[in-house]
């Protein structure tokens, strides 16, 4: 069964865009180092779980990351992205590198089955406007490039581990997932429509 | 110099694949070379838009552990601080081999009273506390050789994690533990040992005595190397007598870190 993406209420506390916790980070104050743990690190170690085989290496991962997210908090534009998009690219590069060097060492067996608890969902009451926008536009995709973007996405499956779950040759799997991406990218670029006016109003 | 239209295509298939997937060392020496041409495009764009993507397809977060977050507090700590507090690192260029050789003959010259010096297991060469080491050698970035340790054949290693990070431009270095034993200096020490791809493997240069007091917390050690280092291949700990060997039998190992080629 090919899975769909899932439209609802999601991860919002990040959206909660602390005011320039990189920002103080870059200056050296070294008080926001806490603020960037407590806001960051259940975020950064979600993703380290899920691409990391063992609580251990997990726990290596979000250390290598947050040391790369403080040496490079200068280079953070808020013109470019929010805060928590810019921790998740940084965290995705990093365990990227460590997923593809791992895949390259030892054949991947399952995740150990630690569990931590997890944030209610309860506490994530705003949403963040881009990822919002984001989940939008997705579900303009084609079903197929839906697919194979939530299966790299939420299971950080490979393009070969995708083309086995989805019995769908490696070319085409290759082909959803950069249209899939590159549609995004035109949708987002796409001027929205203009709001309809209201009436009675002065 | 703009690049054509199927060059350009190319270079948004493999940023697209790099964003998703990571590329393999060939298809990013393919990109790099594209992309020699290409100055405008904006290579972060699809790795902002995966990101933006990754946050819209997560259901739930899971809380870090308190051990781990404590752990990355304190060196995210000395990493900021670091920027106020540590003297910026100096310019020096990579020694010349000229210059290396000269070094190796004052290096040589101390070896003697060095031996002697640091059998009291003082370190030698640390201006800086290892913290702030540490986070000075972090800043400098790229250059840095970073390896975890990984258990030798020797028990004690076998819950212990850390990682050496080097700075072989500078020669300067730290080792970070986490569950290697406490030990008793009155009857045996840690010794570091580090093998250089110009040294013969039989003679790897001693990186410098150290105990680990008990308690513990993550323990931070500078590299005290007595020679110059070339190019590290392989950092090894010994348990060795107190005071540490001039050479060592490699009876008991615990702690390995192979530097990757």
């Amino acid at each position: 069964m090919q899975p769909s993406l899932i439209v609802g209420p999601r991860i919002t506390g990040l959206a909660l865009e602390a005011a320039g916790i990189l920002t103080r980070i870059a200056s050296g104050d070294a008080n926001a180092v806490n603020e960037c743990l407590a806001r960051y690190g259940g975020l950064i170690w979600t993703l380290a779980r899920r691409m990391c085989q063992t609580a251990t290496d997990a726990e290596d991962a979000a250390q290598d990351i947050f040391i790369e997210l403080w040496q490079k908090a200068h280079l953070f534009d808020a013109s470019r992205g929010g805060e928590a998009t810019f921790v998740t690219m940084i965290a995705r590069r990093r365990l990227i590198d460590r997923l593809r060097k791992r895949r390259r060492e030892v054949p991947a067996v399952a995740i150990d089955g630690a569990t931590e608890p997890a944030t209610e969902p309860s506490d994530w009451t705003q949403v963040c406007e881009e990822v919002a926008l984001v989940r939008e536009q997705m579900q303009q995709l084609k079903p197929d490039e839906r697919s194979v973007l939530a299966l790299a996405l939420q299971e950080s499956l490979s393009q070969a581990e995708i083309s086995s779950r989805l019995d769908m040759p490696l070319g085409t799997v290759k082909s959803h997932a950069r249209r899939g991406l590159m549609r995004l990218r035109e949708l987002l670029h796409r001027p929205a429509p203009p709001k309809p006016a209201v009436r009675g109003v002065t | 110099m703009n690049p054509s239209i199927p060059d350009r295509e190319r270079i948004l298939e493999l940023l697209a694949d790099e964003a998703l997937f990571g590329l393999s060392q060939e298809e990013d020496n393919e990109l790099r070379s594209l992309l020699d041409n290409a100055p405008d495009v904006d290579v972060e764009e699809f790795e902002r838009l995966v990101a933006t993507a990754q946050l819209a397809h997560l259901e739930q977060l899971a809380e870090m552990p308190a051990s781990v977050k404590s752990r990355i507090a304190a060196d995210g700590r000395a990493v900021v601080a670091g920027d106020r507090l540590v003297t910026p690192a100096s310019t020096n260029p990579a020694a010349s081999r000229r210059e290396l050789l000269a070094w190796f003959c004052a290096a040589a010259s101390l070896l003697v009273a060095m031996i002697f010096a640091s059998r009291s297991g003082e370190p030698m060469v640390a201006s800086l506390n290892p913290a702030d080491l540490k986070a000075q050698l972090l800043r400098s970035g790229d250059r840095l050789t970073t390896v975890k340790w990984a258990a030798g054949p020797d028990e004690a290693g076998k819950d212990a994690r850390g990682e050496v990070i080097w700075d072989n431009r500078r020669q300067q270095g730290v080792m970070s533990f986490r569950g290697l034993p406490a030990n008793d200096p009155t009857k045996h020490q840690y010794q570091l040992w580090i093998f250089d791809s110009a040294q013969d493997e039989k003679y790897p240069i001693d990186g410098g005595v150290f105990d680990i007091p008990a308690g513990g917390k993550e323990v931070l050690v500078p590299i005290d190397a007595r020679l110059p280092v070339e190019e590290p291949t392989l950092f090894a700990i010994t348990i060795e007598k107190p005071g540490g060997v001039v050479v060592s039998s490699r009876e008991r190992l615990p702690l390995l870190a192979q530097v990757a080629k």
